[in-house]
């Protein structure tokens, strides 16, 4: 974790507030935005192409993790990690000292994808005062700023609610956003599990079941938004598949046995640099 | 395959929406035409994951104005 990332300093130095402000008012094109006469439309499809799909998923990958020449636009350098809640606090409390605090913006993925206006992403610093100059981002009410034990709260209620959150470079390397997402309405996490295509990279963790300690109470089971979790009956016990794991740790935070415990991946010959 | 959505009849955002939260494979998206991102009352529903579409029919039967049409 690097405090740096999260600077209005950073921010300032690679010219983020005029990225996020054209960003942020096309957000919702970004689907259909065109590139070369082609767009995301049927992109299941247009992937499966046999050379065509190989040059499509090329070029969105570039374009996804591209670092320098960043058309706004398209979204270029605009990517996230799932967290767990531990490290979402974490990042709270050093985005909090940034000068534009924390403001609680609405999701433009639920809005997109399922009509719903949900107020749920926070935005730091230089995010924070670039949304809140955007209408149709914020409450009727007005703008509503967070301060860090607020955001805190809030992220834990999202948590308990079995939202996974998940951190976004607006653009690289600045951090800019802590959003509490669900799968398929996130853009993000539905890029990931159904295109294979790494806008949301997984976290620095996997969840293990520790079998000694899990009683088969099954509470877990419902919370897994990766498929990567189920309930074994033959072991009476969870089971977890750590290649789908994603290390969002919504599976350990229920458990009443703390039987479930999050590993780092790094420590994982298997796993290493699997993200 | 495709879906087709009659934009003329169709009352979404600001009315509707049904099929954006009935569709189970999320087929559907909101979004702006060319210049009006910043009006989201004339946003449109398209069909944006077509190759999702597990032709279920239920957009079709769900929509009160009668503007989706499935084609096979």
């Amino acid at each position: 974790m690097n405090a740096r990332n999260y600077t209005d300093e950073l921010a300032k130095e690679i010219g983020a507030e005029e990225y996020l402000t054209v960003l942020w008012k096309n957000f919702e094109r970004v689907y259909v935005q065109k590139h070369f006469g082609i767009s995301a439309k049927g992109l299941k499809y247009k992937l499966q192409l046999p050379i065509i799909g190989r040059l499509l998923r090329w070029y969105a990958e570039y374009k996804i993790h591209r670092e320098k020449n960043l058309n706004a636009k398209d979204g270029d350098g605009h990517f996230g990690q799932v967290i767990p809640l531990e490290e979402a606090k974490l990042i709270l409390q050093m985005a909090g000292n940034n000068e534009g605090g924390i403001a609680r913006v609405k999701c433009v993925c639920k809005k997109i994808n399922r009509n719903v206006d949900e107020y749920n992403c926070l935005g730091f610093g230089v995010l924070a005062e670039v949304a809140s100059k955007i209408p149709r981002y914020i409450p009727e009410t007005g703008v509503e700023k967070l301060d860090v034990d607020q955001a805190m709260d809030f992220v834990e209620e999202m948590n308990t609610r079995g939202r996974v959150h998940t951190i976004w470079f607006e653009p690289v390397p600045f951090i800019g956003g802590l959003c509490s997402c669900d799968y398929p309405s996130c853009t993000g996490l539905r890029m990931r599990r159904d295109f294979d295509l790494k806008v949301v990279y997984k976290a620095e963790y996997v969840a293990m079941v520790d079998y000694d300690l899990c009683v088969g109470c099954k509470t877990c089971v419902v919370r897994c938004q990766f498929g990567a979790l189920n309930f074994s009956d033959s072991l009476g016990k969870a089971y977890i598949s750590q290649s789908r794991c994603f290390g969002c740790g919504l599976c350990k935070d229920v458990c009443p046995e703390n039987a479930i415990k999050l590993v780092p991946r790094e420590e994982l010959p298997g796993l290493k640099g699997d993200y | 395959m495709d879906i087709i959505i009659d934009h003329e009849k169709c009352t979404a955002p600001e009315k509707c929406g049904r099929c954006l939260k009935v569709c189970s494979p999320q087929v559907f998206a909101l979004h702006p035409q060319e210049d009006d991102a910043l009006l989201p009352k004339r946003w449109i529903v398209d069909p944006v994951w077509v190759s999702f579409c597990i032709q279920c029919n239920l957009c079709v039967e769900e929509c009160p104005e009668h503007a989706v049409t499935l084609v096979k």
